[in-house]
């Protein structure tokens, strides 16, 4: 049995301690909402957070995030009241919406580190979250609008 | 480019009272225990097979029968039909619908499928007349009730007005006895200026769930007794099996069954399926 802590709640699981963060989550956890996209860290659909630091939960073993704060997108408001998720709606980022909770924890991760972050900032920090649907402008936009609502 | 689906061929609308009250319009389809199911199934089960359903409490609810892939049309589906129906917009709901010919695109054989902008193309005269006819039942109960000409009374927004008297139901009120009433056949449409929803800018309705991690993809359901299947993928385009070895795959807990196969690639009608020639080197299926 392994213990972790997801998004301020105490668990047991019982899973090999080499078994990826993104499975325990889904399966074990039932927390769906953080998606399973390319399994090698290389498109961001799975990115949660570590101690606060974006990582991506597909390579992560439960080990290592094992005595860390783990949060992922439902540690977010579930009313959609944190500013990221009420930018997001106003600015209509989503199209099907799969890279969408990685794109917010990355997003949250930067404000965080970032509060006013420029262009630069934003395409440097959300370099890894790729969206197939092409939404890149409207989460750049989405970004500033939380930005500014946080100030 | 599809052609446009000749409406009279299309067939009649139809309509039935919805188990626990309200008006349930659809379109007749040749398989009748559709209908059978849609008048035994509780108001409010989200499956019924209808197009249109009107609460008592006046909540429309609209089924969506294309599949939400981003294009929007969980959206652009009941903002069609709301328009003709001249339903409030805050009181639609919209469900998906069941897997079934009946809500498929008849111009692509009944597929539900959303692809090549031919929902919207294909199907929008379709769900026009949907909202249409069911604002005409709606009004012509009011009538009724009134006893006056039905060409004294028109609907707006949720409600139907007597003109010279002032007089006004609401659609909740109305659902029920517009239900009883015959459908009809050629309901008369809006003209593009009287339009409400359609070519507006209206809030997607799935955005909520997509910001927030509660939407639920294909990925995210499961059935009982289901295993999952992972694929060890080829990291080079064109790569065969070079060797399999299974031996770290047993020993991972859970883990069921391993199997090598090359898969060969596969184009069709434009759209990659998974394209996999290469190795299955201990790819794992391991219990749900």
């Amino acid at each position: 049995m392994i213990p972790i802590v997801v998004n301020g709640k105490r668990h047991q699981v019982d899973v090999s301690s080499d078994t990826p963060l993104l499975w325990v989550l889904r399966e074990n956890l039932g927390l769906t909402g953080t998606k399973f996209g390319c399994g090698i860290a290389q498109c961001g659909a799975c990115t949660v957070h570590l101690d606060g630091k974006p990582i991506r939960s597909c390579t992560t073993p439960i080990a290592a995030a094992s005595g860390k704060k783990i949060t992922t997108i439902e540690g977010l408001p579930t009313d959609g009241s944190h500013p990221l998720q009420k930018a997001w709606l106003a600015e209509e980022v989503p199209q099907c919406g799969y890279c969408q909770s990685g794109q917010i924890m990355s997003a949250a991760a930067l404000l965080a580190a970032k509060p006013k972050p420029s262009d630069p900032d934003i395409d440097a920090a959300m370099s890894g979250n790729i969206c197939r649907c092409g939404t890149y402008q409207r989460v750049r936009r989405a970004i500033h609008r939380a930005a500014g609502a946080m100030a | 480019m599809s052609p446009i689906v000749n409406l009279s061929r299309r067939g009649f609308l139809k309509a039935g009272i919805a188990a626990g009250g309200g008006l349930l319009l659809g379109f007749h389809v040749p398989v009748s225990r559709r209908w059978v199911e849609a008048a035994t199934a509780p108001a409010e089960q989200a499956t019924l097979n209808a197009w249109v359903r009107i609460a008592r409490d006046g909540t429309v609810t609209i089924i969506a029968g294309q599949s939400e892939m981003g294009q929007g049309i969980m959206t652009a589906i009941p903002m069609i039909i709301a328009d003709e129906l001249e339903a409030e917009w805050s009181k639609v709901r919209v469900e998906q619908a069941p897997a079934d010919p009946a809500y498929g695109d008849p111009a692509r054989g009944g597929e539900q499928s959303t692809n090549g902008s031919r929902s919207i193309r294909n199907l929008m005269p379709i769900w026009r007349r949907a909202g249409a006819a069911a604002r005409e039942m709606l009004v012509a109960a009011a009538a009724k009730q009134w006893e006056v000409p039905v060409e004294d009374c028109f609907a707006e927004q949720h409600v139907v007005i007597h003109r010279p008297s002032g007089r006004k139901l609401t659609y909740g009120e109305l659902a029920d006895k517009a239900a009883e009433l015959p459908v009809p056949k050629e309901p008369k449409l809006k003209s593009p200026d009287q339009f409400r929803y359609i070519g507006k800018a209206v809030a997607r309705v799935d955005t909520p769930e997509k910001v927030t991690g509660q939407g639920i993809y294909g990925i995210d359901v499961k059935v009982p007794g289901m295993l999952i299947a992972t694929v060890q993928r080829c990291p080079v385009f064109g790569g065969k099996v070079a060797s399999f070895d299974a031996t770290k795959a047993e020993a991972v807990q859970g883990v069921r069954r391993r199997c090598r196969r090359n898969i060969e690639g596969d184009q069709r009608s434009g759209q990659s399926h998974l394209v996999q020639r290469g190795r299955c080197q201990a790819s794992t299926l391991s219990s749900a």
